[in-house]
Order: C-alpha cells, then sequence, then structure tokens
C-alpha cells in the first residue's frame, strides 16, 4: 500500500515537472517573444500616433499663418500674380512723363526679373514729376525697381531721364 | 483455458493521467491562444503602425509645401520692402542733390552711379562754384574733381565735376 502511494507521489510529482518543463518553455519561446514583439508595436503605434496628432496640430498652425500672411500681404502677392504689360506700363508712366520708351535690355531666362532701359522726357524743365512718378511707381500693378546709372540730361526746356528698371516677372508656383 | 472472471478493460491511461491531461491540454491551449492573441494584437499594430507611416509622409510633404508657401510670402514682402526703399533712397537721394544746387548754378546733365556721380551745368562764377556746391560734394564723396571751361556765348563757365564714393576697407 504505501509502495502505491509513493509511486503515485513520484508520478505526481513528475506530471507537475512535466507541466512547469512545457509552461516554461512556452513562456521563454513563444510568450515573452510576443510580449515583447506587442509592446514594442504598441509603443511604435503610441508614439507613431502622437506624431500625427503634433503634425496635424502644426497643419493647422501652418494653414492659419498661411491665410494670416496672404491676407496681410495680398497687395503684396497681387504684384506676383501679374505678367507685365509693357504698353500699361508706358501709359502709366504717361501720367507723369513724356515720350516714355521701354526696350528689353535682354532676355533673362534665370533670373526673377526682366531687366528694362527706361526713357523720357519731363512735362516741364522741373523734376518734380519725376520724383512723383518714382513715388508712384510702388502702386504700380508689377514690382518695379529703379537702378543705375541714371542720366538726367536738360534738353531744352525739358529734362530727358534714361534709367534702367527691373520689373519683377510674374510668380510661376 | 477459460476464466470465470471477465476481462476487464485496462485503459492506456488511468483516471489520475487522464486529468492531468485534460489540465495540461486546458492550461496549454490557454497559454497557446494567449500567445496567438499578443501575436495577432502586434501584427495587427505593425500593420497599422505601417499605414500611418505613410499617413506621416504625407502629412509632412502637406506641411513641407505650406511651409514652403509661406516662406515664399516672406521672401516677397522683404523683396517688395527693399525695392520700396532702394527707389525711396534713390529719390531722395536726387531731391537733397537738387537741393544742394545754390541759384547761381544751373544743372545741364546729372549722370548717377551706385559709387559715381557726375555733373554739368553753368556757374556765373568759379567761387560761387567753390563756395557753394563743392563743399557739401565733397562731405558725401570721398574724391571730387571740377574742371571749368569759359563759354563766351553765355558768359559763363561751364563745369563738370565728377564725385566718386569709395568704402574705406
Amino acid at each position: 500500500m504505501s509502495l502505491k502511494n509513493e509511486n503515485s507521489t513520484i508520478r505526481l510529482l513528475i506530471y507537475i515537472l512535466i507541466f512547469l518543463i512545457l509552461i516554461l518553455f512556452l513562456l521563454l519561446f513563444f510568450i515573452i517573444p510576443n510580449i515583447k514583439d506587442y509592446k514594442t508595436s504598441e509603443v511604435k503605434l503610441k508614439s507613431i500616433e502622437s506624431k500625427i496628432e503634433d503634425l496635424t496640430q502644426r497643419q493647422k498652425s501652418l494653414k492659419d499663418e498661411l491665410k494670416r500672411e496672404e491676407d496681410e500681404n495680398k497687395n503684396v502677392l497681387l504684384k506676383f500674380n501679374k505678367n507685365f504689360n509693357k504698353t500699361n506700363f508706358i501709359t502709366f508712366s504717361k501720367k507723369y512723363l513724356n515720350d516714355v520708351k521701354l526696350t528689353k535690355t535682354k532676355e533673362q531666362n534665370l533670373s526673377n526679373y526682366y531687366e528694362y532701359k527706361f526713357s523720357a522726357y519731363t512735362k516741364n524743365s522741373s523734376p518734380k514729376e519725376f520724383f512723383k512718378f518714382i513715388d508712384s511707381i510702388k502702386n504700380y500693378e508689377n514690382l518695379v525697381k529703379i537702378k543705375f546709372p541714371i542720366l538726367l540730361e536738360k534738353k531744352g526746356k525739358k529734362i530727358y531721364i534714361n534709367l534702367i528698371l527691373d520689373i519683377y516677372k510674374m510668380d510661376k508656383n | 483455458m477459460y476464466s470465470y472472471k471477465q476481462p476487464r478493460e485496462k485503459p492506456i491511461f488511468d483516471t489520475f493521467t487522464k486529468m492531468w491531461l485534460i489540465f495540461v491540454s486546458i492550461a496549454l491551449i490557454g497559454v497557446l491562444g494567449y500567445g496567438f492573441y499578443l501575436y495577432s494584437k502586434s501584427s495587427t499594430f505593425s500593420s497599422m503602425v505601417e499605414k500611418k507611416n505613410s499617413k506621416v509622409k504625407e502629412l509632412e510633404a502637406y506641411n513641407s509645401s505650406l511651409e514652403n508657401k509661406i516662406n515664399s510670402i516672406e521672401k516677397k514682402r522683404y523683396l517688395y520692402k527693399k525695392i520700396k526703399k532702394s527707389n525711396n533712397l534713390l529719390k531722395n537721394s536726387m531731391k537733397n542733390l537738387f537741393s544742394l544746387v545754390p541759384d547761381q548754378i544751373v544743372l545741364s546733365k546729372l549722370d548717377m552711379n551706385s559709387d559715381r556721380l557726375k555733373i554739368e551745368g553753368f556757374t556765373l562764377t568759379k567761387n560761387a562754384y567753390k563756395l557753394l556746391l563743392e563743399p557739401p560734394l565733397k562731405s558725401i564723396f570721398t574724391q571730387s574733381k571740377v574742371i571749368f571751361n569759359f563759354d563766351p556765348y553765355k558768359g559763363k563757365y561751364k563745369f563738370v565735376s565728377i564725385n566718386h564714393y569709395k568704402e574705406d576697407k
């Protein structure tokens, strides 16, 4: 009887041991690696979700900033969105000056402006109208820069003006 | 041979082993099930990460295009202000130059460059030029030279003044 009990105890111990070995084996080679993978992918997912959140917030603030910039610089942007029209510029210049001539110096593909040679006569012997012309150029539909060399020469009762103008091209974007 | 005893079925596994096997199977199924659940979860997470990565790229590209647009506007505004200032400066320097010319002197030609100014005109006397126009020109330019020629028809001196501006190195 005692021998049978002893056998049962040993068998029980062996079964427990086999069970523990099986469980340990599964834990070591199946469960723990899977838990690690799960944790890693969960962390990755959370970090990418927070990144998306940040980027969405950034997008919102950028959109607001862009809108604000567009509204604040509406007039400036309009100057870059219009093709230069030579006839319009001559008509505009004739409000202040006479015999206006505008000649493109050379085709510049690389720079963002065209260079023009500008010549005209004042309407009288005073350069006042010429100064008014320079003042009003900032309100012209295109962006125009007056450049050196500038020549002012008295011819009869008028002043002959010769200078260089940089007229900025339309933005292609 | 004949036995009076009925043959007793002897199972391969006794009740204890069967119970143990059932218990072990349940435990194994539980552990394996949990393992597969974790595996499927992490696979789902990985595929979600891939999808979200492409969304991140899209957002980054869009944000970068927005940043470029803002930069472009800022550049345009800066250029506009710079040109406006340059045109204004040019006009003011010409106005100032005209204001320097006294009544005794009449200008006939002005040739302006970024670092050079050539003035041609008429003066009644050399002194009028030397006392009234030369000092302000000399205070603006680093070099100032003048040549006089008497014009007998007009009874005035025609002068050519060449002025240079050189920045100190």
